[in-house]
């Protein structure tokens, strides 16, 4: 039991402090991060840990040139970044995902803007850099090795202009590289998305250890499956591919860019999935998920404001 | 911690000094002090008298020290017997009685009673409620008590719902304890109302919450919708001064020591000297890298080693002292809200309220709605002090 003096009250304290829940939400990226290195390439290990750094060496610059102090980097850049790392594909050079973390971090991350108003979940932003500078890299799943195919497009796309879907199973072993139509290799999206099923679980985890808020991501995944009941795409298929799985777990539960009421979050993962679909079934953009929590990012204020007065009023 | 049965002992068998303290801005009341210096008093005998409360030596002594808040009395022995205290008959003026035996709400407020009693009486209470809900981290005496003092809690209950005509009375207590205490609670002959075990479900608040089924606005006090509620102890000690004559002199109290994993009910005079309790009690001094809490780890607050024991004492706690705040920025992450029993936004609050002195009026409802119980605090991962935030708004 940690105790502190000079307070007015409360001697006692939750164990779960800043840095435990920072901590355990790196260990969870790091699931997704193995699997990919151990199913699909082994050299983005290497690449993950090469995207940390770079984090961690601009937060040691920034706080010399801001404060001309030798400060310790905070996990939470290193989350940043490997969240970015995780969510882009692999053939990325370097130099632009540098770029990226450039914008994560002396963009959004280091500046403390918690309470200025909107904050943009900082690795969506050194995301939508990335994706600003290269779209096209960013639209190739190919993976990095010897290829006996050609690529194609993620199995949401696939989906999308043929009516094909992958096997269930795929989504639970991360084997996705069968021949389509025995012309094309179906690779699924950015390592990050590569196993929903055991980010899903690591996400179950960290709902039960209480290091996320279960609302949002709840909302958004069932806004979601509700949109493709009425558009009749398979559920299970649905929310398992592409991004959704992994930016419900790791996106959506970000605190300082969502909602803080527990009524607002549950509005803003409602609309996080209705703006996702609406993006991928009505507008020729891709990227229906970086758009949408972008957008949930700017409309957190105030859906907090309008919960947060009514709330008021019934109190 | 968790025994079933708790024993209630009373180690202090000699006292060398009481101090009281009769300023009015801990009793929240006018008293007038009743003895001189030199002047040798017994057992129960009234040193300060008010409309609505009085004081009385828990010890035969003599009184050594009168300042302007303060009247110390120094133990000495004695064959005297108790002090004959001509106490109002309780059925004529309840408030009265109150005053005279020096009743004050022992949950921790030691808000005057007959204040309470009276607007009880005015505004014809239908429903005694005895609060047994002590949702503190660690404290036990509320359990104690009703384990082994049951005859007084339930005198007090008897004679004050007579005293006030109330046709119900109903017990409320954790469901822990309850099931705990199958037996008890089935025999009481009260009606239970089972309160969750969190805290901090024994605020009054929430305590007539679960009574009425309804939510009621901060400024809304029980006797105004025909509650009465009263914690354990000051039923007990009510219930003391109906069969044994006492006023109230003594008061249970839990003391925890060695990180929260020793503890022991016990009994002690009123004004008693907070070293000699634990010395008595732990059998050893406080170190200097411990730290004292009187009143639980939430809502309670530092003391000194040298302070005296008050009637809202309802426990002491000895915990390892860290003199650093390892306070970081708010990450927003909305466990406070969650923690809040009153669903209100402690971290909107603070915002606000570091923004600007000039609050809006919703905010100004949740300042004066929260009742500081700390459950934010406890329950933020960055270590702010949103209480003492909010408590400064609403001085």
């Amino acid at each position: 039991m940690s105790i502190y003096t000079k307070r007015v009250a409360s001697y006692m304290y939750t164990s779960l402090t800043d840095n435990r829940i920072s901590l355990l939400t790196f260990i969870a990226m790091l699931v997704p991060t193995i699997a990919y290195s151990i199913i699909i390439d082994s050299n983005f290990l290497l690449r993950f840990a090469i995207i940390i750094s770079m984090g961690v060496g601009v937060e040691f610059i920034y706080h010399i040139l801001n404060s001309g102090e030798f400060k310790a980097p905070r996990i939470g850049t290193a989350i940043s970044t490997g969240l970015l790392a995780l969510s882009i594909p692999v053939n990325i050079p370097y130099i632009y995902v540098f770029s990226g973390v450039i914008v994560t971090l002396l963009l959004i991350k280091l500046p403390d803007t918690t309470y200025s108003g909107i904050t943009f979940n900082p690795m969506l932003v050194g995301r939508l850099f990335i994706f600003m500078c290269c779209g096209e890299m960013i639209m190739d799943w190919t993976p990095a090795g010897d290829l006996d195919g050609l690529t194609a497009a993620t199995p949401l796309a696939l989906f999308a202009e043929e009516g094909a879907t992958v096997p269930i199973m795929s989504f639970i072993t991360g084997t996705f590289n069968t021949n389509w139509e025995d012309m094309y290799l179906i690779v699924p999206s950015s390592p990050g998305e590569i196993l929903p099923v055991l980010t899903l679980f690591t996400g179950a985890i960290l709902v039960f250890l209480k290091v996320i808020d279960w609302r949002l991501p709840i909302a958004f995944l069932c806004s979601t499956a509700v949109w493709f009941i009425a558009t009749g795409t398979p559920v299970i298929f649905g929310l398992l591919s592409g991004g959704i799985i992994f930016s419900a777990v790791f996106i959506a539960t970000c605190p300082t860019t969502t909602p803080i009421e527990p009524k607002a979050r549950i509005i803003a993962g409602v609309l996080v999935g209705i703006i996702n679909c609406a993006i991928r079934d009505m507008t020729y953009y891709p990227e229906g998920i970086m758009y949408s929590f972008l957008i949930i990012n700017i409309l957190s204020p105030t859906i907090d404001r309008i919960v947060f007065s009514y709330k008021s009023r019934k109190i | 911690m968790k025994s079933n049965s708790y024993t209630i002992e009373e180690p202090l068998k000699a006292l060398s000094q009481l101090t009281f303290n009769y300023s009015r801005d801990k009793l929240r009341t006018d008293v007038a002090v009743a003895v001189n210096i030199e002047q040798q008093v017994v057992k129960g005998e009234p040193i300060c008298v008010g409309e609505y409360l009085s004081i009385h030596s828990p010890v035969c002594g003599t009184v050594t020290n009168i300042s302007d808040t303060e009247i110390t009395i120094s133990q000495r022995d004695c064959t005297e017997e108790p002090y004959n205290l001509q106490l109002p008959k309780i059925k004529d003026d309840v408030a009265k009685y109150a005053a005279a035996i020096g009743l004050v709400g022992m949950g921790g407020s030691m808000f005057p009673s007959a204040i309470k009693l009276k607007a009880a009486k005015e505004s014809k209470v239908h429903t005694l409620i005895i609060n047994a809900v002590e949702c503190e981290p660690y404290i036990t005496v509320d359990e104690a008590l009703l384990q082994n003092e049951l005859q007084y809690i339930q005198a007090g209950a008897k004679v004050l719902s007579e005293a006030l005509n109330i046709k119900d009375v109903q017990i409320a207590a954790q469901k822990q304890v309850i099931k705990r205490n199958n037996e008890l609670f089935k025999n009481i002959g009260y009606k239970v109302l089972q309160m969750p075990t969190k805290y901090p479900t024994g605020a009054e608040r929430l305590i007539l919450k679960k009574a009425t089924g309804k939510n009621h606005s901060a400024s809304t006090l029980p006797f105004q919708v025909g509650y009465l509620i009263n914690n354990v102890t000051t039923l007990w000690a009510l219930g003391k001064s109906i069969l044994d004559g006492s006023p109230v002199i003594n008061r249970p109290l839990t003391v925890i020591w060695d990180n929260n994993s020793s503890y022991k009910n016990i009994i002690v005079p009123v004004g008693a000297n907070i070293s000699e309790v634990l010395r008595a009690t732990i059998g050893r001094d406080v170190y200097d890298s411990e730290l004292i809490i009187a009143g639980g780890l939430m809502m309670g607050h530092e003391v000194d080693i040298n302070s005296n024991i008050q009637k809202g004492t309802n426990a002491l706690f000895i915990i390892k002292r860290i003199d650093h705040e390892n306070v970081e920025a708010c990450k927003k992450c909305g466990r406070c809200v969650e923690a809040c029993p009153l669903n209100l936004s402690p971290t909107t609050i603070v915002h606000q309220l570091k923004q600007s002195n000039k609050v809006g009026k919703y905010i100004q409802k949740h300042i004066d709605t929260c009742f500081l119980c700390g459950a934010c605090n406890a329950s933020c991962p960055s270590r702010i002090n949103l209480v003492k935030h909010i408590k400064e708004a609403k001085r």
